[in-house]
């Protein structure tokens, strides 16, 4: 089992990034100080990065990165995020594998919205995934990691055998 | 100009058909299209405009209307070939997520129950006047600010950022939010006091301490169980007391 | 023989239509139009309370509900209890059954409405959730539309309003004609009865406080509520002491 890397309070796959569920629900619930967006797109997307900005309450840290910096911050011995308790957002299931696969240790995995797109099928409200999402997924949960989707803390969240009979079932 | 009224009027309609797979796109695509029709005459040209419309949108249904407004602007640089039509897609997945957090906790989270409040605590003294204070104080700051950000969008396009930034829409909410907690607890003085009215100190006591319990407890009931439990128990005691 | 309002039978459905049409326009200005805040209960229950004639019982009404669902918050795909079809049901049932009783809406009929009723918030959310649902089907349409050239393509937009429309004024009618049986039981009530359900309303206003209080997501809000809560009974209890 592997342990969450030194000031990751969570780490969530949202198409969103920064948005109410995040920072009306997620950063009180998770009472989080920081939020590092890890995304090559939004990184290099100088409009995105000023509106995000502007959305950040008062006291809350926050960075965009992309995910090669944040793959090397968050792995054992890195410099670590900025807050004691960060929320990470990444924007696609991939993103999440790719950064795994650098060799972050990610004990708990939360989707929130990942939008419809061809070959996506819905498995929640606010989830599509399609087949080699959800291979990637059962390959991380073989590695130790949680997989859930909850788009809010306070709903109950849906695991990952749960989220397989669902996509059966679409 | 007149297409411009059109859009915004029917920029009211945005969560019309909220969907789980687009969500406000239909709303978005509709809203904008009086707006395309003037810009792309031809019938095969604007349905492509609509179509690339019928992408993923979601936000705060009020300020929406700032990137609808943007949206406009960018597409009249489309279609005079000043721009590629990516622009306005970005532009429309940039603003949507952060705008709708600035929507959410500054309505949703502040002015809406804020405003309730007042209108619960002076419900004693205004009778019926209170639901107007309810709907004067919020739509007093929701309809000016919707037509402001729509106009600002429109006239500013990517500069609306800027604008909003500089409106400093968040740096209220903890004013409004201390407002509030202080208006809650009136609202709750209101109704120890209620039940004590006739020289009844026990009933007062008792609704004082049910609010404290149901406040402490409320996170692990959930509104409706903590309304039967307060049902029932109000049963009891009403029979045995009152 | 049921208990009436006032007119009988014939009145009685003259108020179903009145509540279908109110409380199923209220269920669209919720989320899908303009969102004036016409269907909050605080709104809804007064104004559905005068239309089928008795405004400050919906008052008394939509209050402690207004304070119930005050921290229900729509954020993105996440869906609040649907507070409007609990309120205009709730208004639409009680406030004939206040007529017919000749009392208003009183504590003990208020009570009883609302330990019936109060499921409608829950069943009202998975009724958005369908509806919702079943708007994908709209965006199919608008984009087969679009594919083969026809610009109108998203004017099916508005078609969405239709099934929140008719739930509500369904419910909201139903509401109406149930008020009679309603008001058979609060006639029937004896004191202890009446005791017990005037003592429920009381609590649940203390609840309804609670969930205000907790509506505001804000760290100091339980400290600054309780230093208000105390000052205004304080001063109230000083006032009347002096008289």
């Amino acid at each position: 089992m592997s342990k969450t890397p030194v000031g990751v309070a969570m780490v969530r796959v949202d198409n969103r990034l920064v948005h109410g569920q995040v920072l009306e629900a997620w950063l009180p619930a998770l009472d989080a100080t920081a939020i590092l967006v890890a995304d090559d797109e939004a990184a290099g997307n100088v409009l995105a990065r000023s509106a995000m900005t502007l959305a950040i309450p008062p006291g809350v840290k926050f960075e965009v990165v992309r995910l090669q910096a944040a793959a090397e911050m968050l792995r054992p011995g890195g410099r670590g995020p900025q807050g004691a308790r960060t929320l990470v957002l990444l924007r696609d299931v991939r993103d999440a594998v790719a950064l795994h696969d650098a060799g972050v240790p990610i004990p708990q995995l939360n989707l929130g919205n990942v939008h419809f797109a061809a070959g996506r099928k819905q498995v929640s409200q606010s989830v599509f995934l399609d087949a080699a999402e959800l291979s990637a997924l059962d390959r991380l949960a073989q590695a130790g990691t949680q997989v859930e989707v909850r788009a809010v803390p306070t709903e109950a969240p849906l695991l990952l055998p749960q989220l397989k009979a669902r996509f059966v079932e679409a | 100009m007149g297409a411009l009224g059109r859009v915004f009027l029917r920029s009211m309609f945005l969560q019309a058909a909220w969907n789980p797979r687009g969500m406000q796109n239909l709303g978005f695509a509709d809203a904008i299209s009086p707006a395309l029709a003037d810009l792309y005459p031809d019938p095969v040209e604007r349905a492509k405009a609509v179509a690339r419309h019928l992408e993923f949108f979601n936000c705060h249904p009020y300020l929406a209307a700032a990137i609808l407004g943007g949206a406009v602007r960018l597409e009249e640089r489309v279609a005079n070939g000043e721009a590629p039509p990516q622009i306005v897609s970005s532009f429309k997945s940039a603003l949507g997520p952060p705008f709708a957090a600035l929507g959410d906790g500054f309505f949703w989270l502040a002015l809406r129950p804020v405003a309730a409040l007042a209108a619960a605590a002076t419900q004693p003294f205004l009778g019926m006047g209170c639901v107007l204070v309810f709907l004067v104080l919020y739509n007093a700051v929701h309809l000016p600010v919707r037509l402001w950000l729509f106009a600002t969008g429109y006239l500013r396009a990517e500069g609306v950022v800027d604008a909003v930034a500089r409106a400093h829409m968040a740096s209220g909410t903890p004013f409004l939010k201390a407002c509030g907690a202080a208006l809650a607890g009136a609202v709750a003085a209101r109704g120890i006091l209620h039940a004590g009215i006739p020289g009844r100190p026990f009933a007062a006591l008792l609704v004082a301490s049910m609010i404290v319990l149901a406040w402490a407890t409320l996170p692990r009931l959930g509104a409706t169980r903590a309304v039967y439990i307060a049902l029932g128990v109000g049963l009891v005691v009403g029979a045995r007391f009152l | 023989m049921l208990p009436l309002p006032p007119g009988g039978a014939p009145h009685l459905f003259v108020l179903m239509v009145i509540a279908a049409l109110i409380g199923g326009l209220s269920a669209i200005e919720r989320k899908g139009a303009f969102q004036v805040m016409l269907s909050r209960p605080i709104v809804l229950a007064p104004l559905l309370g005068w239309a089928v004639g008795d405004a400050q019982g919906g008052l008394v009404l939509g209050i402690p509900l207004e304070l119930l669902f005050l921290g229900g918050v729509n954020l993105g795909g996440s869906l609040p209890d649907n507070e409007s079809l609990l309120a205009g049901a709730l208004t639409a049932m009680v406030v004939p059954a206040g007529l017919a009783t000749r009392t208003g809406v009183d504590g003990p009929l208020a009570a009883l409405g609302l330990a019936l009723l109060l499921p409608l918030a829950l069943f009202g959310r998975r009724l958005d959730r369908a509806s919702e649902e079943r708007n994908t089907q709209l965006l199919e349409e608008a984009l087969s539309r679009a594919a083969r050239g026809d610009p109108s393509a998203a004017r099916v937009n508005l078609r969405g309003l239709l099934l929140p429309f008719g739930a509500a004024a369904g419910i909201c009618a139903l509401g109406v004609l149930a008020s009679p049986l309603v008001a058979l039981a609060r006639l029937n009530c004896g004191a202890l009865a009446l005791a017990a359900l005037e003592g429920s309303w009381h609590v649940v206003w203390a609840v309804a406080a609670a969930c205000a209080v907790r509506a505001i997501r804000d760290s100091r809000a339980p400290a600054l509520a309780a230093i208000c809560a105390v000052t205004v009974v304080a001063i109230t209890l000083a006032f009347r002491g002096l008289r």
